[in-house]
């Protein structure tokens, strides 16, 4: 045996033998978190709380698997996420998955800023958190995911990747151009007359 | 001599968040920082960025939904239901 994360292993072992105390343990520590991602994914508290259910019974029905290869958190968020997807596509919704770079046709062909490419400095400091809430509610379905779990406290990067499913440098790029899409939303809302 | 090219917008913009990570070799950290200090564009685009890195990568905090002990009891007993009638649906 050589799990990466022996604690988190004997602690499955310990809920998958039928320890419901110790499954309410870890779902009080972890269930503030894990419903604050699928909050701020599906943007609506009722199909938020649903897929939190969804999630744990999942965690629960799957408990046996878990191998302690990641974290036993990192790996309820990954079946939180999958629950995640689940909810917006039956809500007919797109998944738009976007790798490009939000300011290419802001280059010239040297890679230069165009000519007439203004950067100012943000003068309304007071809307800024409400803009890249805002902004972050727009990005691409992969970008907004990658974000939110960085944004968790004490989630490494490297838990992150295997929660998304996606290599390190991969997501390292992901998260990237969804803070280079965040700040081109951000400045066109900072410069619009309000 | 192996002068080293300099970046260009586009090349400092791609490498932000490395930068600000930390993770640039010292050659490439150096010769954006001189981008800098002639492009007053760059310079202000850092600016933006920095502080939607860090606004994006504070936690926010947490809460419980409001029925969650009860939710969270009505899930454990439920899969101890189906574990003792021994027909566990499939997770996934
Ligand atoms: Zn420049």
């Amino acid at each position: 045996m050589n799990a990466a994360h022996p604690d988190d292993l004997a602690l499955a072992q310990q809920i998958g033998a039928g320890d419901e105390a110790a499954a309410a343990t870890f779902f009080t520590n972890h269930g503030g978190e894990l419903f604050g991602f699928a909050r701020k994914m599906l943007s609506d508290v009722n199909a938020a709380e649903d897929v939190l259910q969804e999630a744990m019974l999942g965690v629960l029905r799957s408990i046996k698997k878990y191998d302690g290869r990641v974290s036993l958190r990192a790996w309820s968020f990954a079946i939180l996420r999958h629950k995640v997807v689940d909810q917006i596509r039956k809500q007919s919704r797109d998944l738009l998955v976007s790798t490009a770079d939000p300011e290419l046709e802001n280059y010239d062909n040297s890679g230069s800023w165009n000519a007439n490419q203004s950067i100012e400095p943000w003068d309304k400091q007071a809307e800024l958190l409400d803009i890249v809430r805002y902004c972050l509610e727009q990005l691409p379905h992969n970008q907004r995911e990658a974000l939110h779990l960085r944004a968790i406290e004490g989630m490494p990067a490297l838990e992150v990747a295997e929660v998304l499913e996606m290599s390190y440098s991969n997501l390292r790029q992901t998260l990237h151009r969804g803070r280079q899409s965040v700040r081109r939303c951000t400045d066109q809302h900072m410069g619009a007359d309000s | 001599m192996n002068e080293p090219q300099m970046p260009s917008c586009q090349n400092v913009s791609d490498a932000l968040s490395d930068y600000l990570e930390g993770y640039l070799s010292d050659r490439s950290r150096i010769s954006l920082e001189q981008h800098l200090e002639m492009c007053p564009l760059c310079l202000v685009y850092l600016d933006h960025f920095r502080q939607i890195y860090h606004v994006t990568g504070k936690p926010e905090p947490e809460q419980l939904p409001e029925d969650f002990t009860d939710v969270m009891g009505k899930v454990i007993r439920a899969w101890r239901e189906e574990q003792d009638s021994g027909n566990q649906p499939d997770a996934d």
